[in-house]
């Protein structure tokens, strides 16, 4: 390696076709046949999912297919943990990574539960409405003060996190 | 986020425009600058079956002001036009102060007058200035037209007195009388963002500087402008010493009822009226006779 | 419901285009994906972040605040029309000299909105540069770089005025 660069001020050569708006971003793909989907999101932070029926949507001109967690066989798998926790002693961590799709339960606001592929955006989201979803409101802890409360020992109490799974104390 | 479906209609003249807004009612609504109703209905919080294009309509836009001195504004006015007008903003100079602190100059070149006070969001400026200012507006639908008082008009949140088959046309200000001075002020997280509170002060002194009328009214601070001039009252008869602007700013604090948010506190709220109601009239008194 | 459809004409860059657009289209997607202009982005499709910011007639708006039927009769310019040629406008080389971009994506927005504020004021203040530039959001650079590059190009614009 040269010592040309170190300390010196290089000029970027990608920033041409960054500024004329020729750079290629991933939603500027256009392909023949592409399709688009839409995501249907849980709106509460914590329910058992009793029902969900996407053969509406399925009906919807334009839509392609739409898939739940049922749907998804083994693909269907809980994500890995991204970043392994720190090594604490008398502390049991439990793994509650992300998942492709809500399977049985939904586990915070925004949580994916069904997804709609259709010939636009514009109708993906459509769709969404056709999906039919029956829910069992549970209670929700929100902060980490309540997660810390315990109120028998037998009940578990787990903080969620995305990437890191979780705990129990 | 894209729109539900829904069938667009351009206006071709006021006349065609509350007609169709007669004919659909609810199903309707009307599309003046978009800056509000486009992000409802991105996110389809909003979904109309028919959006009426009022864009086209130039008769609603313009700014008169008349012999007796009244400014008449046309509801399709839009900010950017306002911004840009001096013989406005010298006759409505709480404008100069205001109009900056709406969103920001792209939101400005779009959106309307008209479009803000009949969205009559509670942090918004303009309805607490047409509060503050005694502005009337006027309201035409295909079966007459009716003139209401600013107060008489925001009536919660996000709700006006505007009937189903109703459009706001035109925003009358009155004349701004000789030895008066005003000011706008807002507290926000960010420029452009939405007031955490906001005050409209005019001040009117006599020729002895003792204070003849008083107009205060707050935005962000209840669910509709909150018209404080009768706490500002105190000030009625008085020079407007440091003491005379402090018991007025105090009076304000007591009289609002503000809820919070997630970017103030309640007392936060109040604590800020406190300060931009002392700041305000402060500024008003000095600017009286100066023309703003 | 058939889609409402509406035929419309408008000129993009001095382009003029004719089309037939479904109503609900935003203008934003007609430009990216119908147009095939896709220098132009969408971030929040609500206003507030500035990528897809255009001028219509000269003035920047928010094209994902605007339907694409609503551009009929009028003149767009969008970034794809801003460099001549080989030529960068001012903009783009103040942009690129003084490193203000990283990712890129807020960028054409940014540009957009610089062309236009320099066209009505050829000399600002620093102040007036921030407040011109406040309807844009950046992640990357911290603005710094970006409120020196529009000082650099209102010189060099008044620079090369005859």
């Amino acid at each position: 390696m040269t010592t040309r660069y170190f300390g010196a001020s290089v000029k970027r050569n990608e920033d041409h076709r960054l500024l004329t708006g020729q750079a290629l971003f991933i939603d500027d793909v256009e392909l023949p046949g592409m399709l688009h989907v839409a995501f249907l999101r849980s709106q509460v932070a914590h329910a058992r999912i009793t029902r969900v029926d996407v053969s509406r949507a399925l009906q919807r001109p334009g839509v392609v297919a739409a898939y739940i967690a049922d749907d998804l066989g083994d693909y269907w798998q809980p994500g890995p943990l991204l970043v392994p926790p720190p090594p604490i002693a008398g502390i049991v961590f439990h793994q509650r990574t992300q998942v492709p799709l809500a399977k049985d339960k939904i586990r915070h606001v925004g949580e994916p539960i069904a997804i709609v592929v259709a010939d636009s955006r514009y109708i993906a989201e459509d769709a969404l409405d056709d999906i039919v979803l029956d829910l069992e409101m549970l209670p929700a802890v929100v902060d980490i003060e309540q997660a810390l409360i315990a109120s028998s020992p037998s009940e578990r109490r787990w903080v969620m996190s995305y990437s890191n799974g979780s705990c129990t104390t | 986020m894209k729109p539900a479906p829904f069938k667009y209609i351009a206006a071709s003249s006021l006349d065609h425009a509350l007609s169709l807004k007669a004919e659909y009612g609810e199903e309707a609504r009307f599309l003046a600058g978009g800056q509000s109703l486009m992000p409802a209905m991105n996110f389809r919080l909003a979904q109309p079956s028919v959006l009426i294009d009022v864009n086209p309509l130039e008769e609603c836009a313009g700014i008169v002001i008349a012999d007796n001195g009244e400014i008449r504004v046309g509801a399709l006015t839009r900010y950017r036009d306002l911004e840009r007008h001096a013989d406005f903003l010298q006759a409505c100079p709480l404008f100069a102060d205001a109009l900056p602190h709406i969103a920001h100059p792209q939101i400005r070149n779009r959106g309307t007058i008209g479009g803000n006070l009949s969205h009559a969001d509670p942090a918004s400026e303009l309805p607490a200035l047409a509060v503050g200012m005694q502005a009337r507006l006027r309201l035409k639908s295909a079966s007459g037209e009716r003139e209401v008082a600013a107060s008489e008009f925001f009536l919660g949140l996000l709700t006006t007195d505007l009937q189903v088959d109703e459009m706001l046309v035109e925003i009358v200000f009155p004349s701004q009388k000789p030895g008066t001075g005003t000011c706008f002020m807002e507290i926000a997280r960010r420029r452009g963002d939405f007031a955490l509170a906001g005050v409209a002060v005019t001040v009117t002194l006599d020729d002895n500087l003792r204070c003849t009328e008083v107009r205060l009214a707050l935005c962000g601070v209840g669910e509709t402008p909150v018209d404080a001039s009768e706490a500002a009252s105190l000030l009625i008869g008085q020079a407007c010493t440091g003491e005379a602007i402090d018991a007025v700013a105090a009076a304000v604090g007591e009289t609002i009822e503000p809820s919070g948010n997630v970017h103030a506190s309640p007392d936060y709220q109040r604590h800020i009226a406190f300060v931009l109601t002392q700041r305000a009239l402060a500024m008003a008194h000095q600017r009286v006779g100066h023309g703003a | 419901m058939e889609p409402d459809l509406h035929d419309i004409e408008f000129s993009v860059n001095g382009t003029t285009y004719r089309r037939s657009v479904e109503s609900r289209i935003l203008l934003s997607d007609f430009l990216r994906h119908e147009l095939r202009l896709a220098g132009t982005h969408v971030g929040c499709e609500h206003g507030v972040c500035g990528a897809c910011t255009i001028l219509l007639d000269d003035a920047p708006i928010r094209s994902c605040l605007m339907l694409a039927v609503q551009a009929n009769g009028h003149d767009l310019s969008t970034v794809e029309g801003l460099a001549q040629g080989d030529q960068l406008h001012p903009v783009q080389q103040a942009m690129h000299d003084h490193h203000g971009l990283q990712c890129g994506y807020c960028t054409p927005g940014i540009l957009m909105t610089m062309t236009a504020y320099l066209k009505e004021n050829a000399s600002p203040s620093e102040q007036e540069v921030r407040e011109a530039l406040s309807g844009s959001l950046c992640r990357c650079t911290g603005y710094q770089n970006i409120v020196d590059a529009m000082m650099a190009a209102a010189e060099a614009m008044r620079g090369s005025t005859p």
